[in-house]
């Protein structure tokens, strides 16, 4: 456990020697600065274009950092055989995986975190701003703002298993995108094709294709609060849970198998 | 030193095409078009889960289109497009009030766009029960475009009752069930839809409208008193300027021409339409070109 905490705190600080909190401390600002010209061009509800731009940014953003910061984790590494001491070391190889991804989640954590405070201090400064009585949902807020972590943290247990397998760092980065590109989308085509939109010719096999799919990869739709935020509209505390306990299980399932697998290869 | 020449050099080369290329950018470009969007269902997946973010860049998208168009080059923007944007856009993002109230704007001008524009807002209005605007929309389109006072009353008691402190929508509801004056609620509509918009160009639209509007008001109460006097209907707007009734006609800010109709209301060549489509643009120029005449 000492061993695992030792490389999450390492990792941690590796995020904060690439002077990753610095750039999001500049981003953070554009953001505020952005939100208020983006949502000026709004007609009627200004408040629900800077909430639903805040987050969106916030999403892709977290997104993208989390593609190359879980690449930095453990790939990058491998490439260049930085971590080939330490694995020498008496020390177990899923303590090594799992501190890892431990400082990943921390650093996205405070990416998140960070670049949420700065969303909220600027949507209430246009409050602030704006005529007659406006509310801003900030409890609908934050939990779109997990439900992003959740989706980053998914995305990292997938790059860990993938890097866990993977001889260079270019396997992982292509497999990482190609389930996030399924994984954002296996919800809206199996409704779509639930629809009947597709009609009678749309082959069987496909739509057990489909199913499988939709199984197999992870739903990163089921993350997707935004809509909430963005309208203020009823959120159930239950839908959150059965999000969260759908990611902690996926999580730990992918961290098994990477786990495994590290265990049982040649470095 | 000569670094320093140079840098200015270049620096003035870069405000000499700064100030010059816009002109001959004027000159050269080429018609704007607002493009056909993929269907809705391959925006959704290449929005990657930021559907709504998706749907805001779509309607910004329209609506910096139609102020060029409109706005900027004073040419017709090409409405069919702009409902199709707007609807592909409400169907990634179904409560997006801004697309709702764009369309409405553009499109409730132009009679043959009422029933999908209808249908547009009645999706809007199933996402958005809360919303007051969107019942007094159709309410609107009904009574004015469709001239269905049945449904229109029907809609303006729905947005009544989501927003019972509004006095206007009390006032049209009541004027539509009783099928009053249709000019007088038609002022009363214009004058909250200018007192609520932030919008240069939108307001503009509505202003002419009003005026427009408020010309024919003019006109109708001319004819009455001229019923009073005479005790028959005048054939023809010359007639209430011949017997003194009014001074001068009024200037239909669309272009046209006023006229009573054979049913003794007043109407205009220009109709108070601007194009939904090439076709209805051409119509409308045939009709300008012989101005009817009552009994003719």
């Amino acid at each position: 456990m000492r061993s695992i905490l030792a490389f999450a705190v390492t990792t941690l600080k590796g995020g904060v020697r690439d002077r990753l909190l610095q750039g999001l401390v500049l981003v953070g600002f554009l953001l505020i600065v952005s939100t208020a010209v983006f949502s000026s061009f709004s007609m009627r509800q200004p408040l629900e274009v800077a909430i639903n731009y805040s987050l969106s940014v916030i999403h892709i953003l977290s997104i993208i950092m989390t593609l190359f910061f879980g690449l930095n984790l453990i790939a990058r590494e491998l490439d260049s055989k930085e971590n080939h001491f330490i694995l020498s070391q008496p020390i177990p190889r899923s303590s090594y995986l799992i501190g890892k991804y431990g400082g990943f989640l921390l650093n996205i954590f405070a990416i998140v975190t960070i670049l949420g405070l700065f969303s909220i201090m600027g949507l209430l400064l246009m409050i602030s701003g704006a005529k007659g009585s406006v509310s801003f949902p900030l409890m609908k807020f934050v939990s779109a703002l997990l439900g992003i972590f959740f989706s980053c943290s998914i995305l990292g247990a997938i790059i860990v298993l993938f890097t866990s397998v993977a001889t260079s760092s270019i396997f992982p980065f292509l497999m990482s995108c190609a389930v996030y590109a399924i994984g954002e989308n296996t919800q809206t085509v199996r409704r779509y094709i639930a629809s009947g939109m597709v009609g009678k010719e749309f082959p069987p096999v496909f739509r057990l294709l489909t199913d499988i799919i939709y199984c197999i990869f992870p739903n990163f739709a089921l993350f997707d609060f935004k809509a909430y935020a963005i309208y203020g509209l009823p959120f159930s505390g239950r839908l959150l849970l059965v999000s969260v306990a759908y990611g902690v299980t996926y999580v730990a399932v992918c961290l098994f198998f990477a786990v495994v697998l590290f265990e049982k290869r040649d470095i | 030193m000569k670094r320093i020449g140079l840098g200015i050099l270049l620096l003035l080369l870069v405000a000499l095409t700064t100030y010059y290329y816009p002109k001959l950018q004027r000159a050269y470009e080429p018609s704007l078009r607002l493009h056909r969007l993929p269907p809705a269902f391959a925006l959704k997946i290449s929005s990657f889960g930021n559907k709504e973010l998706m749907a805001t860049l779509i309607f910004y998208n329209t609506e910096f289109y139609f102020g060029e168009k409109a706005g900027f080059r004073k040419e017709t923007p090409e409405l069919k497009l702009i409902y199709d944007a707007l609807n592909k856009a409400t169907d990634l993002d179904p409560r997006n009030m801004d697309c709702y109230y764009f369309a409405q704007g553009t499109l409730s001008w132009i009679k043959p766009a009422i029933p999908v524009l209808n249908k547009l807002l009645e999706k809007g209005f199933k996402h958005r029960p809360w919303d007051w605007y969107l019942p007094f929309f159709i309410g609107v389109n009904y009574y004015f475009q469709l001239k269905d006072p049945v449904h229109a009353a029907k809609y303006m008691k729905k947005a009544a009752r989501l927003n019972p402190r509004s006095p206007v929508l009390a006032t049209l509801a009541a004027r539509m069930l009783y099928q009053g004056n249709q000019t007088q609620a038609g002022i009363i509509y214009l004058k909250s839809l200018i007192r609520e918009t932030t919008n240069p160009l939108f307001r503009k639209k509505f202003e002419k409208r009003l005026h427009a509007l408020e010309a024919i008001y003019f006109l109708e109460r001319g004819i009455k008193r001229y019923e009073e006097k005479f005790g028959k209907s005048p054939l023809e707007i010359h007639d209430l300027m011949r017997t003194g009734i009014i001074r001068k006609t009024p200037v239909d800010p669309y272009g046209g021409m006023f006229y009573i109709g054979k049913d003794g209301r007043v109407y205009t060549t220009s109709k108070l339409a601007e194009g939904w489509s090439k076709d209805e643009r051409h119509k409308d120029r045939k009709i300008r070109k012989s101005v009817p005449k009552r009994g003719s």
